[in-house]
């Protein structure tokens, strides 16, 4: 497996006029050529902007620093061009609002196939068929004419994901692509773009906050507090084994119908992302705080194979 | 203690055109239920399937097409003025989904507790003082907090607020219309603790409106599952959750995403796209892999399939036999 997106140190301050929101933190990890990688977090964590960052899709007022690397190249202004739509594709959340209401879905996909691949419209029209059937959407001709309000939240979804592959993307970006659709509608997108992933290989990150869907659909789960990693691990080890508090706090808080077991709430809420702190981010509402939380600022360390974690409890045993 | 009998509501929409024809959506239709006190009962469904509908009729902010609804035994459909306040107002409250948008940004946390109070009768301000101090303990919020305006409050607290001031007027029976679905998981998990504390304190009936299965589990004893406009299964939670009866449930069921990362990725059931003005027959036969003829005519009268479970399906018989 080689390195497909790797971030090093990143880190990404927004200026606003309350003061600097330090919206990331010293990020590191990959993502591997062929794997699903879950970023699992709550609002605000940090999740979307860790995303739009590989595409350079910043606001103006952000700042960053530290690096990241696109199959082993730094991305920077002039180059992200080439990744941004071409070797990087992303689904939204909101279907409805990320297509555009004023153009048949046809006009749509030639837009991007035109611009991807540069051929001309009467080639890109004839692709069109085969790339909406890839997502199972079988009334083509409906379809092609249709105009987006005319499809149901699912069908837009999925020609979200149809311009997605258009693009023969060598990474899936997923954020919270089924939130806004009904649990069964859910089901089937997610498994769609679960087998689209087997048979092409490309690798995605999938952006939720939903443990159910990570449990089932991930390779490798990254979990994020405030602007930082706080756990990394294998899907498998992560869930039987997790090392950080909040980690298994967010576990105790997952509620699995097949059982009748209430959730055990983490205490207090997210910290303001303004300002300096130094210690331990989630000190404030861990319940294994220690001395050095208040003064250290954890780094994240591998202390079993392949599953790291920032958080002082575990350093004896980084070796 | 809450009782629908036979309710409907059909929305009126025209076709293409200022001349378009007329069509009706059937939001509720025909939809039969009792709430005893002190229960806690979920309405469970997609988006479209009329759940919020069927509980804003209960507390008359949607009028029914046809209908009853009970509370304490008297009918209180299309009750106005002081009448509706001391029949539905008293004893129903709401809490809505969006806290961001259900409190009004340009009052304080104090005012937003009060309205409801003082909507009701005069009341001196010590007084008042007091009421919100101590419900804003009981909803696990800080008393100082209550000079803020929502705007400076986190989602989680929001939602607190507006379960505060649904019960400021100490009502029986609280609706809930997915009350923590815009809120993050440690959030929700703290909300679903504090609506069963409450239960407990306050005595409360629950009628509580949500399409996740696993907040259902937990705070609801018996659940009714809905689809477009008809309830299809009633039951006790538990019993529903585990042995399913109408194919449309099983279907929510299969489609749940379990946190055990033991399970595999199954292939869904294909699921054909709904048809919101279907008119005759079982609503769910376009989607149901066991339909027949005899479905199309099936009126979707529920059917008792045990001690207090009802299906609206006249297949489930075979269908048990067929999945055991």
């Amino acid at each position: 497996m080689n390195e497909l997106v790797k971030f090093e140190n990143y880190s990404l301050t927004f200026k606003t006029l309350y003061g600097d929101v330090r919206a990331l933190r010293n990020l590191s990890f990959t993502i591997n050529s062929g794997e699903i990688v879950a970023l699992v977090g709550e609002t605000g964590c940090g999740k979307t902007v860790t995303a739009l960052s590989i595409i350079g899709l910043l606001p103006e007022n952000a700042s960053q620093t530290g690096k990241i690397f696109f199959k082993g190249i730094e991305v920077n202004h002039e180059n992200v061009k080439r990744i941004r739509g071409k070797e990087v594709a992303i689904v939204f959340q909101d279907p409805t609002s990320s297509l555009n209401p004023l153009y048949s879905i046809e006009q749509q996909l030639v837009d991007v196939l035109v611009s991807r691949w540069d051929i001309p419209k009467s080639e890109a029209k004839e692709k069109i068929d085969g790339l909406l059937r890839q997502v199972q959407l079988f009334d083509v001709d409906r379809i092609r004419r249709a105009y987006p309000h005319e499809l149901s939240g699912g069908m837009r979804q999925r020609v979200m994901i149809a311009m997605a592959l258009a693009c023969e993307p060598s990474l899936l970006i997923a954020d919270e692509p089924t939130t806004a659709l009904d649990v069964t509608v859910q089901r089937q997108i997610l498994y769609l773009i679960w087998e689209l992933q087997r048979a092409r290989k490309f690798s995605v990150l999938f952006i939720t906050h939903d443990l159910g869907i990570v449990a089932q659909l991930a390779d490798r789960v990254v979990v994020m507090y405030a602007g930082n990693i706080v756990e990394m691990a294998p899907k498998k080890e992560l869930f039987s084994n997790p090392l950080h508090p909040y980690t298994s706090g967010l576990l105790n808080c997952a509620l699995d119908p097949r059982k009748k077991k209430l959730p055990e709430p983490i205490p207090g809420s997210l910290p303001s992302l303004t300002g300096l702190l130094d210690g331990c981010i989630f000190r404030e509402r861990c319940g294994r705080v220690q001395n050095d939380c208040g003064i250290l600022t954890p780094e994240l360390a591998e202390v079993r194979p392949s599953h790291f974690v920032a958080c002082h409890l575990w350093r004896e045993q980084r070796g | 203690m809450v009782e629908v009998k036979k309710l409907k509501k059909y929305f009126v929409l025209r076709g293409k055109g200022l001349w378009g024809k007329k069509y009706f959506v059937k939001a509720v239709d025909d939809v039969s239920f009792f709430v005893k006190e002190g229960q806690s009962v979920a309405i469970v469904g997609e988006s479209g399937s009329g759940k919020s509908t069927l509980i804003r009729c209960i507390n008359g902010l949607v009028k029914p097409t046809s209908g009853q609804v009970f509370l304490d035994g008297e009918s209180v459909v299309g009750l106005k003025g002081n009448e509706y306040k001391e029949k539905v107002a008293k004893k129903v409250q709401m809490v809505f989904q969006d806290p961001t948008t259900s409190l009004n940004p340009r009052l304080r946390v104090f005012d937003i507790i009060v309205e409801p109070v003082l909507a009701q009768q005069r009341v001196p301000k010590a007084q008042l003082v007091d009421l919100v101090n101590d419900l804003l303990r009981k909803v696990g919020l800080d008393p100082k907090l209550s000079d803020r305006y929502p705007g400076e409050l986190s989602g989680g607290q929001c939602q607190r607020v507006a379960i505060a001031r649904a019960l400021s007027v100490r009502p029986k029976v609280l609706l809930l219309d997915e009350p923590t679905s815009s809120l993050d998981v440690s959030v929700q998990a703290q909300v679903l603790k504090l609506l069963n504390e409450l239960r407990q304190t306050f005595h409360l009936t629950y009628i509580f409106v949500s399409h996740d299965l696993g907040v259902v589990r937990n705070v609801a004893e018996r659940v009714f599952v809905m689809y477009l406009g008809r309830i299809v299964e009633i039951g006790p939670t538990e019993e529903v959750i585990d042995q399913p009866l109408h194919p449309y449930t099983k279907l929510l069921i299969e489609s749940i995403f379990y946190p055990d990362p033991n399970v595999e990725m199954k292939k869904p059931a294909i699921v054909e796209e709904v048809e919101t003005t279907m008119n005759a027959g079982c609503r769910f036969r376009n989607r149901c892999p066991f339909s027949t003829k005899e479905c199309e005519i099936y009126d979707m009268k529920p059917l008792e399939a045990s001690r207090d479970r009802y299906v609206s399906c006249i297949k489930w018989e075979v269908m048990e036999r067929w999945s055991s």
